[in-house]
């Protein structure tokens, strides 16, 4: 949990707080002008002083609604001018506070006089903004193709219009104090869980940074713990992963500036399951959920067992199998575990470049990388063929996770694996595999046990955990999150069963 | 005696609680640890192939002790540490509670010092005994520190990890020969008996309820899961035992040191054979909850009585153990261990029924007093 | 703690430097022989293949031999010959010539079955000569003696050889009242067959089935569902084919002395005929006929065999090891005075499903 640090709330006030502490209209607008994008100027004959933000504003608003009142002098007051305005929401304030947050978000600022601390603020911001689009990182063949944007409006606009009832509830909030970042709460009041979103609550109110910059550092800081390679939160850009979450009773973080949108208490086994299991037939869901972990599991000890079994336990390969492994190491100069190791930073390598670099190049750094460097290592005597075929299908494997977070952990589980192996084979990578198993079994996510429906084991959640049943046999929301409404709907209807002919 | 203070009384709160389908798991895994690996030479030592009778015999005791342990519990209200003060006072109940204290660390040290052993035996014969056992015991110490909840996960995770290497039977079964396993009756009772009682030694574990009791949340409910605990484990072990007996012919098993992991050796695949090392690998998931739990029962001892910090106890635990295992260096030693950890389960298991008649009579008393 | 989780990986590290050689680095012997020089000396070989590069499909095979004094001795001497260090683990057979073997092949078999490296599945021989002659002939480019030598007692096991590796001669090796049996290998020009089983009393070779009855202890021993065997009836050499068979063994007990009656029945078809003029019709008199003659073989053969097996004091089928299991009081002392003498009935129940596809 992220603690806010006490020590620094008694510190004086620096430089930066003390521009904004205790500031009139005058002296913001003063310190605006700085700004070369900021513009202040009288208009009409009544000598109306306009500032806004141009790089934030609509020039549309100003032209066409602003201007034309102003200059033919039909306005009396700002009150008159709050009336015969043909724009939503403007407001009368006199709250400096207020003035500057609504300047800086693109409102235009009209004043009778440019001393009056009372100014009319009109919204005009122009809201510029990338695209509802496809999503990149979660793609799904079949299945909704939207995924979320930046902005928090938009992503909320997503999630509303496939929840249309009036219990999908936002708590918004302002976090980092330089950033000033909106960040939303979002449940269904009625299924989330009263205790979870007080905590989610709780924790958000807690932290005490400058800068919000992406929904990742919400959930780096509001882990259970912070210092474990797994998320404990679940990030999608997906809008209908998260309407699917949000109808389990579970609780979604939104950030303003992020397209990926958080989703909390969560499993283990939830990084395993892709939206795609749920467009698909049940059993072939169910089958391809079990070669994905099947995969995880591969491509985690496909590598620590290959160092363990040819190092320590060479009784175990088959006779068969011994002479395609010793003849293909038979010139490597390196032990078994320098091999491995060489071979999967070489792989990190190509990972990092390939993410770096724009798609059309990174394509080519896979077909250099994979083809070129592969065929040349192993001709070069520096790896084993078997071992390339072992580390490219590991790698291979550790993209089948549908969720990228989870990714990038096993990416680097498997060093402590490799180290257990050179140390006891077998029994070194048995170790690991422990402590990785007593460290999720301690995990919590929100206070939720992490490894939830296998331990504390809860039969009912394990109909959508390692299977997918079908749907009518999923009459329950997961008992994880606690529903307050645990029914989906009422299991007499499916449970109906007709005879033959009928 | 009555007044209820805070020795007698335990309260634990819910967020630690364990649901009662879980002291099935923790029955079992402390039952079975490293002495299934070799159990079928020594209770075969008198009575040969008849010592599948010995189970059952040894089991129906288990399941009896088990019912006794329970209703001492009941109405001894919490755990042994309570019962022992009711019965004994303040002073000798908790001597006598730290003797309980002692055996948990004496059962700790036998089934790591042992297992330790295996590997050293059949995988490292080399083994750096220093750093291996380091890294154990920090293993051990990271696992018992993250509370009861957390070992209980634990041995569901070991129950369901085993299950896979039960279907491993099959293999000794189908090289094995169905003529000599004639159900005949050989033996005397006595033989019987006496195999009963090295039978009844792998049985070692209910005693753990003594002290996790309080934990389980409808502890009624808890009895039925304990006692499938137990009859779990007497099908394994007799499931174990017939197929050793249908491998090894009656005199080769007094050769073989550790029965079930020579089974492994002829498990072959098309990808890997020799399944001994995968199998001693896959059993430190049996060792470790097994061991955890004795632990943390040895630990939660002195914090009942004087309050310690249980982190302390189980870091003092820790080095201990890590002490003991290196002056345990060699195999007669730690045939030593065993044999004295055996005798002292047996006078433990033999305990049982005292407590039992003790925590009744004064469960009478005392109603007969607040009458 | 974190200081403390980074010494523990630096001892983990430093724990990790010691010398370990991986598999390419281990001299892995496949196949190891001894053979008998005089009183307290023996010879042992071992063969150990060199893979080489992926493109060359051939296999080397380095030989190595020692003469020494005793087992540890040979362990010493043969590690100095050898460049890397040997490894045992991956042991595939294991062969002593029969002058060893007559004289008692104890010691090895206390080896075998106490060290964890070996495997349980490797197949024990015995050679009829000089096994370092055997391990280093040159049979097959593509393969090394171990692998042959394995696939020819694989083979036979599917065919006429009764079952056998390390673990069924340990377990009668150890058991009461059974003795063990071991394939009887020979080297003929460049090829290896197995001419026979050798028959234990213990550890010590007493006699040796010649290969052709070989099928008669397999029957007495297991079910068979592939077994050849040919006869030399009056109508001339008929070959059959058992497909399936079953052996079960009875114990009755008058007073003191146990009686035995071993009940078999074979179904099998003939593959191969050869006539002798009489004119080839299927009637069921013949077939009758047939299965009467074959009946009438395998009984007589399978008495014949228990005989040599009482004189020789042996019990390779496990009579004494049956009675032990089935009736109570087992007295091994008394048991072994009576077994040459005791009765044992043989009955055999064979029928002929077939005649194949042509008349």
């Amino acid at each position: 949990m992220w603690r806010p640090k006490k020590k620094e709330q008694e510190k004086t006030i620096d430089r930066f707080q003390a521009l904004s502490s205790g500031q009139t209209v005058q002296t913001l607008f003063d310190r605006l002008e700085h700004s070369n994008d900021f513009k202040r100027y009288k208009v009409g004959a009544s000598g109306w002083v306009i500032s806004y933000v141009s790089t934030m504003c609509d020039d549309k608003i100003i032209n066409n609604a602003l201007l034309p009142v102003l200059k033919k002098n039909e306005v009396q007051s700002l009150e008159d001018m709050k009336e015969k305005l043909l724009v939503d929401n403007i407001r009368v304030t006199e709250d400096t506070k207020k003035i500057e947050e609504n300047v800086m978000a693109g409102h235009i600022i009209v004043q009778e006089k440019s001393a009056d601390q009372k100014v009319l603020c009109i919204p005009a911001s122009n809201n510029e903004g990338r695209k509802v689009s496809i999503p990149e990182v979660e793609f799904s063949v079949v299945g909704p193709k939207e995924a979320f944007v930046e902005s928090i409006d938009t992503n909320m606009s997503l999630m509303r219009k496939r929840l249309p009832i009036s219990q999908l509830t936002l708590r918004e909030l302002k976090m980092g104090s330089i950033t000033q970042t909106r960040v939303g709460v979002v449940y269904i009041d009625g299924i989330a869980d009263e205790d979870n979103i007080q905590t989610v609550l709780q924790r958000l109110k807690n932290i005490d940074y400058d800068q919000i910059i992406d929904s990742s550092f919400i959930s780096q800081m509001i882990s259970d713990n912070s210092t474990s390679p797994f998320p404990q939160l679940l990030d999608t850009e997906r809008p209908d992963r998260v309407v699917e979450v949000l109808v389990e009773g579970k609780i979604a973080i939104v950030v303003d500036g992020s397209p990926h949108v958080l989703t909390c208490p969560t499993t283990i086994v939830e990084f395993f399951s892709a939206s795609d299991d749920y467009f698909l037939p049940w059993h072939l869901a169910t089958a391809f959920r079990l070669i994905r972990l099947f995969a995880v599991f591969f491509s985690v000890l496909s590598t620590p067992l290959y160092v363990a079994i040819l190092t320590y336990h060479h009784e175990m390969i088959p006779e068969e199998l011994m002479s395609t492994i010793v003849a293909s190491r038979a010139d490597i100069p390196f032990p078994p575990i320098l091999e491995v190791i060489i071979l999967e930073l070489t792989i990190e390598l190509l990972r990092e470049a390939g993410a770096r670099l724009p798609t059309k190049i990174g394509q080519t750094i896979g077909i250099v990388g994979g083809i070129v460097i592969g065929t040349a290592a192993v001709d070069a005597g520096l790896t084993s063929n078997v071992l390339l075929i072992i580390v490219a299908l590991a790698a291979l494997a550790s993209f089948t996770t549908p969720v990228y977070q989870i990714g990038n952990t096993i990416r680097l589980i498997r060093f402590p694996f490799l180290i257990g192996a050179q140390m006891w084979g077998l029994v070194g990578v048995a170790m690991v595999m422990m402590f990785y198993i007593g460290h999720l079994i301690k995990l919590t996510s929100i206070g939720r046990p992490f490894f939830a429906p296998l331990y504390p084991l809860r039969f009912l959640d394990l109909r959508d955990a390692f299977i997918r049943l079908p749907f009518s046999k999923q009459t329950d929301r997961p008992l994880q999150n606690r529903p307050e409404a645990p029914r989906r709907f009422n299991k007499k209807h499916v449970s109906e069963r007709r005879d033959i002919d009928e | 005696m009555n007044k209820i203070d805070n020795i007698t009384s335990v309260y634990v709160p819910e967020k630690f609680l364990i649901t009662p389908m879980f002291v099935f798991f923790i029955i079992h895994s402390m039952q079975v640890g490293v002495g299934i690996l070799g159990f079928e030479g020594y209770i075969s030592k008198h009575s040969g192939f008849d010592s599948w009778i010995s189970i059952v015999i040894a089991g129906v005791f288990i399941h009896i002790l088990l019912w006794m342990v329970y209703q001492a519990l009941q109405t001894g209200g919490g755990d042994i540490v309570a019962i022992h003060r009711q019965c004994f006072g303040k002073y000798f109940g908790g001597i006598l509670s730290l003797v309980i204290c002692v055996y948990f660390f004496l059962l700790a040290l036998t089934v790591l010092r042992t297992f330790i052993e295996v590997i050293q035996v059949w995988m490292f014969p080399s083994l750096n005994l220093k750093i291996f056992s380091l890294v154990f015991l920090l293993l051990i110490f990271y696992l018992v520190i993250g509370g009861f909840r957390l070992v209980t996960g634990f041995c569901m995770i070991s129950v369901i990890m085993t299950i896979p290497l039960l279907l491993l039977k099959f293999f000794p079964i189908m090289v094995g020969n169905f003529n000599y396993l004639y159900p005949a009756i050989d033996h005397s009772i006595f033989d019987l008996i006496r195999s009963t009682k090295d039978g009844i030694l792998s049985f070692l574990g209910i005693e753990l309820l003594l002290i996790f009791y309080p934990f389980i949340k409808n502890p009624q409910a808890s009895k039925k899961w304990a006692h499938f605990g137990v009859f779990y484990t007497v099908l394994i072990y007799l499931a174990t035992a017939l197929t050793a007996f249908l491998y090894f012919s009656e005199e080769q098993l007094k050769y073989v040191t550790w029965g079930t992991i020579s089974l492994w050796k002829i498990v072959e695949f098309p990808f890997i054979e020799r399944f001994e090392y995968i199998g001693i690998a896959l059993w430190m998931y049996v060792i470790v909850p097994n061991v955890c739990l004795a632990l943390w029962g040895a630990s939660r001892i002195p914090r009942r009585l004087f309050n310690i910090n249980q982190k302390i106890t189980i870091g003092l635990f820790c080095l201990a153990l890590y002490i003991l295992i290196l002056l345990f260096d060699d195999r007669q030693r730690v045939e030593q261990l065993n044999v004295f950890a055996n005798e002292v389960g047996f006078y433990v298991l033999l305990y049982i029924p005292v407590i039992f008649l003790l925590s009744k009579i004064m469960y009478k008393v005392r109603t007969r007093h607040e009458r | 703690m974190r200081g403390k989780l980074l010494s523990v990986i630096c001892l983990m590290f430093a724990a990790g430097c010691n010398n370990i050689d991986s598999v390419e680095d281990r001299a892995i012997i496949q196949i190891s022989g001894y053979d008998y020089v005089d009183e307290g000396r023996i010879k042992g070989t071992v063969g150990i293949p060199q893979y080489g590069e992926e493109s060359a499909r051939t296999v080397e095979e380095l030989n190595l031999t020692v003469e020494t004094e005793s087992l540890k001795e040979f362990d010493i001497q043969i590690q100095n010959e050898s460049s890397k260090p040997l490894s045992m683990g991956k042991l595939e057979v294991n062969l002593y010539n029969e002058d060893l073997a007559s004289r008692g092949i104890t010691d090895f078999m206390d080896i075998l079955s106490r060290d964890p490296r070996i495997g349980r599945n490797i197949y024990l021989g015995i050679v009829d000569g000089d096994t370092q002659k055997l391990i280093e002939g040159d049979y097959n480019q593509n393969e090394t003696t171990a692998k042959y030598l394995k696939g020819i007692i694989e083979n036979n096991i599917d065919q006429n050889l009764p079952k056998t590796n390390l673990h069924y001669f340990l377990y009668a090796y150890y058991a009461d009242g059974l003795d063990g049996f071991l394939p009887y290998l020979k080297k003929v020009n460049s090829h290896i067959e197995v001419s026979g089983i050798s028959i234990f009393k213990e550890a010590s070779q007493v006699t040796v089935i010649p290969a052709e009855d070989t099928l008669i202890l397999k029957l007495l021993k297991e079910k068979v569902e592939k077994g050849s065997q040919t006869i030399q009836s009056d109508e001339g050499v008929i070959g059959m084919e058992i497909t399936d068979s079953n052996t079960s063994y009875q114990v009755k007990k008058s007073g003191d002395s146990p009686r035995f009656i071993v009940n078999m029945t074979i179904k099998g078809f003939i593959n191969e005929m050869k006539e002798t003029g009489v004119e080839s019709q299927r009637s069921s008199a013949r077939i009758d006929h047939l299965e009467e003659e074959f009946s009438a073989y395998y009984k007589s053969k399978a008495e014949e065999m228990i005989e040599l097996f009482k004189e020789n004091e042996t019990d390779p089928i496990g009579l004494g090891s049956l009675y032990k299991n089935r009736m109570r009081n087992f007295d091994k002392q008394a048991w072994e005075e009576q077994y040459p003498e005791v009765p044992v009935e043989v009955n055999v129940d064979l029928e002929i499903t077939g005649m194949g596809i042509s008349l």
